[in-house]
């Protein structure tokens, strides 16, 4: 598909799926994951710490907590992977739960492993990061608020023996020194606080940018396709009566027979090229601007062989003046599935520019590789090549290199944009090999079955 | 002496009728025309034109080819050679399917727009050959 305007499109499309039920799951479903390596590491920790380290904590007081986080855990997971969908609201409430019984279970745990004097509850921040990267809006100051809650709760019934206080090492004394705690849980609420303010103002500013963009990129595309429909409609309004002036010139000119005065008859073959450079632009806006409709519609199986006999065929209709030597290799069965007008546009403006840079009896061989799900069409000549600095800026609109511009004055420059553009339009790739004076391979790849 | 054959133009550009008929007036044929795919196959089934040259799109884009299908159903004028007129990208999507070609094509050959007298002539020549 064509990069420049893809990435707008798919990112305006995720923009409105940003809060559905399906990305609220995905967050479920991180969370549930995240959940995992919490309670494996707080198993291992707690291990450690009792073998290794002789920590006063005990097995019996940690087990049931983290038990039940793994049954709880288990469910959500089972829950997650059904098929059932489940709406908004209520993601988003599994999700807040989650969290509710994260923050309870941890103070559980601290609570059994030294309480404040477990550096444990600096997990009590991520929660309040997490909450403010997960929720819009201020549903983080819940979480945080919840988190001072349940921490203060713990260590003011610690300090004042409503419940008991389990050592984390041996007895230590300013665990139920008054200032001390007040010290600590101020810090907290202020580090807390400001954590929740951070991620909040930070978040909104994020999202205030991100909807800024996506408003300028539905904006863009919209202008953009506005732009393409003009362009092709004033290009089709033109495209029929260029055509007929042209017809009317060729067919004065064939009746006349040449018994015009030689001015006149000059005037009107000059007039023909003009016309012919007019509606050759003019075919190439029209190619430009629908091809990427017609793209999407019908895919057909075709014959290859066919579609470059064809190709071949009018490109050698154009260049009657010429000696064409166009040498073929393609297997007389091999198909594609591929939307055939794009195709021939690919393979005619491919072989024409090769002969157009050629000389008077320009030599092209046009091979067709298969290997297995993908074919590979090389179009090669021997003519004027292509400048490494040039090549590339040849699929740009409008480019030119000088030696073409030498060689032929007339041009559009379309040409090679059209061929890239239909072959990203197909899923194709197009590179090119070239040397100047000796000649110039494109090859295109596509893949059989797309 | 050779009969003077009778070619039927269904094309809605007059202009571009006026041209051709120019060229095949000038060789010696006779030319009626219609603007539209319903009048041209009623003057076809009428007057039993030696040749028809159809453009694809007139009024609907795909208007020629409608035509071609009802000239070609009708026992009286299933005979008669088709030339259409089209640019390139009409032809090309019917010439390639990997069915059978013929049930895509209801016609006799193409004639590229813009349409070059000579080519057309070159054509018309092939298939209605000078019987004396």
């Amino acid at each position: 598909m064509n990069p420049s305007l893809d990435s707008p499109e798919k990112i305006a499309k995720d923009k409105t799926e940003f809060y559905s039920a399906r990305i609220l799951r995905q967050r479920s479903e991180w969370f549930v994951q995240l959940r995992w390596l919490a309670i494996s590491f707080a198993f291992i920790l707690f291990f450690i710490g009792i073998e290794w380290f002789n920590l006063a904590i005990q097995y019996k007081h940690f087990i049931p907590p983290l038990i039940f986080l793994l049954i709880f855990n288990v469910v959500l997971f089972i829950k997650n992977n059904s098929k059932i969908k489940r709406t908004k609201e209520v993601e988003s409430n599994i999700i807040k739960l989650q969290m509710v019984v994260d923050l309870i279970a941890l103070t559980v745990l601290m609570h059994f492993a030294g309480g404040a004097e477990n550096p444990i509850f600096f997990i009590y921040f991520i929660h309040v990061y997490i909450a403010g990267l997960i929720f819009p809006g201020k549903e983080v100051f819940k979480i945080a608020g919840l988190a001072i809650l349940l921490f203060s709760l713990e260590v003011i019934c610690e300090l004042f023996n409503l419940t008991t206080h389990y050592h984390i090492f041996s007895e230590s004394t300013h665990m139920h020194d008054p200032l001390f705690l007040l010290m600590m849980l101020l810090m907290f609420w202020m580090v807390i606080t400001f954590s929740a303010y951070m991620a909040f103002s930070m978040m909104q500013r994020y999202r205030w940018v991100r909807d800024k963009l996506y408003k300028k990129q539905r904006e863009l595309i919209k202008t953009d396709k506005a732009k393409m429909d003009f362009f092709r409609f004033i290009a089709h309004e033109m495209k029929s009566p260029i055509s007929t002036v042209q017809s009317a010139l060729e067919t004065i000119k064939s009746i006349s027979n040449n018994s015009l005065d030689l001015r006149i008859n000059k005037l009107i073959n000059s007039s023909i090229v003009k016309t012919k450079q007019v509606l050759d632009t003019v075919k190439d806006i029209v190619d430009m601007t629908q091809g990427r409709e017609r793209a999407i519609v019908d895919k057909s199986l075709i014959n290859i062989k066919k579609l470059l006999d064809f190709a071949i065929h009018l490109v050698e209709n154009e260049n009657t003046s010429k000696s064409l030597n166009i040498h073929l290799d393609c297997s007389e069965n091999l198909e594609l599935i591929t939307q055939p007008e794009l195709l021939e546009k690919i393979l005619s403006n491919l072989i024409s520019n090769a002969v157009r840079y050629s000389g008077d009896n320009p030599k092209i061989d046009i091979i067709v590789i298969d290997e297995n799900d993908v074919i590979l069409i090389k179009v090669k000549d021997y003519g004027i090549g292509i400048n490494q600095n040039d090549i590339d800026n040849i699929f740009k609109e409008f480019f030119r290199t000088s030696e073409a511009k030498e060689k032929e004055r007339i041009g559009t420059g379309l040409g090679l944009s059209i061929v890239k553009r239909f072959t990203d339009l197909l899923d194709g790739k197009v590179s090119v090999e070239s040397e100047i004076s000796k000649g110039t391979t494109f090859i295109l790849e596509f893949n059989k079955y797309v | 002496m050779s009969t003077q054959k009778t070619i039927l133009i269904i094309d809605d550009d007059i202009d571009l009728v006026e041209i051709l008929r120019i060229s095949l007036e000038n060789e010696n044929y006779n030319v009626i025309d219609a603007q539209n795919g319903n009048t041209g196959y009623n003057l076809a089934h009428r007057t039993n034109p030696d040749l028809i040259i159809l453009d694809v799109m007139m009024n609907d884009i795909d208007e020629g080819f409608h035509t071609a299908y009802k000239l070609r159903k009708n026992p009286e004028t299933k005979d008669i050679p088709i030339v259409m007129l089209s640019a390139i990208v009409q032809q090309t999507g019917f010439k390639f399917n990997t069915g059978s070609d013929e049930m895509y094509l209801p016609v006799d050959d193409f004639v590229q727009k813009p349409v070059n007298p000579t080519k057309l002539l070159d054509i018309i020549r092939k298939h209605l050959p000078v019987t004396i």
